[in-house]
């Protein structure tokens, strides 16, 4: 990791820190982000919809993975653990997305700022049918349907009841389904 | 049951997308955000301990009957007026 060298105190003082975070945590952070790293991304990848998105995102989860670390007691796996992070990360960020665009539509009709440029949708064509769902119901379909994870995964991962982990798969799958017919777009894929 | 197969299929579909990750520029922008935060702690702990030798000095000088010259040092800095009565600053730059 690149350290900024700039007076003597600043010095020590780093080196104090990279040893508090080290002593403190038994897992260091590299050997976390090289582990977690690709399944992390595997996720984010599908679960957002634009480049910008996926790389806010993923930045957002290590930062996060990295201020938890020193806290990590293992009682789950390294890798659920970095899992939860990621979802909380992902949903977080699209609710926070949500949240101002709604913000600058208001303050666009109100002629305060100029209205933001309408979105154009995923950048991949697949994704296209997942965006119907809520943040959560497409977290929970591509934690189930595409990475494979059992249902008590999922609740623990995502800390919801497994009967809502249940309703909202059930809905999303539902959603999808219909958008994959419509227009008969993936039909004959 | 039309659905469902095709269902299947868009998730097969999903599972086989693979989208590229720039490593060094996700590496180095993630050791960007987790430098500038060492340096705010960093900045954050020498305000402090500066804070603190400071008020230690100014408690240390400020000591009632601690020595003779208790308060010497502050005066000599603070009041206006010499020992002699004299103004500090007449003291000061007097040739």
């Amino acid at each position: 990791m690149p350290h900024e060298h700039g007076t003597f105190p600043h010095f020590l003082l780093s080196i104090i820190y990279t040893g508090l975070e080290k002593c403190v945590s038994e897992l260091s952070f590299d050997e976390v982000y090289g582990y977690c790293k690709n399944n992390v991304w595997n996720l984010i990848s599908k679960y957002s919809f634009t480049k910008e998105d996926r790389e806010d995102i993923f930045q957002e989860v290590f930062f996060n993975v990295h201020k938890a670390l020193p806290r990590f007691r293992g009682d789950s796996q390294i890798n659920t653990w970095v899992y939860k992070i990621a979802v909380n990360a992902a949903i977080d960020h699209v609710n926070r997305q949500k949240r101002h665009r709604m913000i600058v539509n208001v303050l666009g009709t109100l002629r305060v700022i100029d209205p933001e440029p309408v979105e154009t949708g995923p950048d991949i064509e697949e994704l296209k049918p997942l965006e119907k769902l809520s943040p959560r119901q497409r977290m929970v379909l591509l934690l189930s349907d595409v990475e494979d994870k059992k249902m008590d995964e999922i609740s623990s991962i995502m800390n919801i009841p497994a009967g809502t982990v249940k309703s909202n798969l059930h809905r999303a799958r539902e959603i999808v389904r219909k958008e994959i017919l419509k227009d008969g777009q993936f039909k004959g894929i | 049951m039309d659905s469902s197969r095709e269902y299947d299929k868009y998730i097969k579909r999903l599972r086989r997308i693979k989208i590229d990750l720039d490593e060094n520029k996700a590496y180095s922008r993630l050791t960007d955000k987790i430098e500038g935060r060492r340096h705010n702690y960093r900045l954050i702990t020498a305000n402090a301990l500066t804070a603190m030798v400071i008020i230690l000095m100014i408690y240390s000088i400020n000591m009632p009957g601690q020595s003779v010259n208790s308060g010497l040092f502050s005066d000599y800095i603070f009041q206006q007026k010499s020992l002699d009565g004299d103004s500090v600053l007449n003291y000061v730059f007097e040739e």
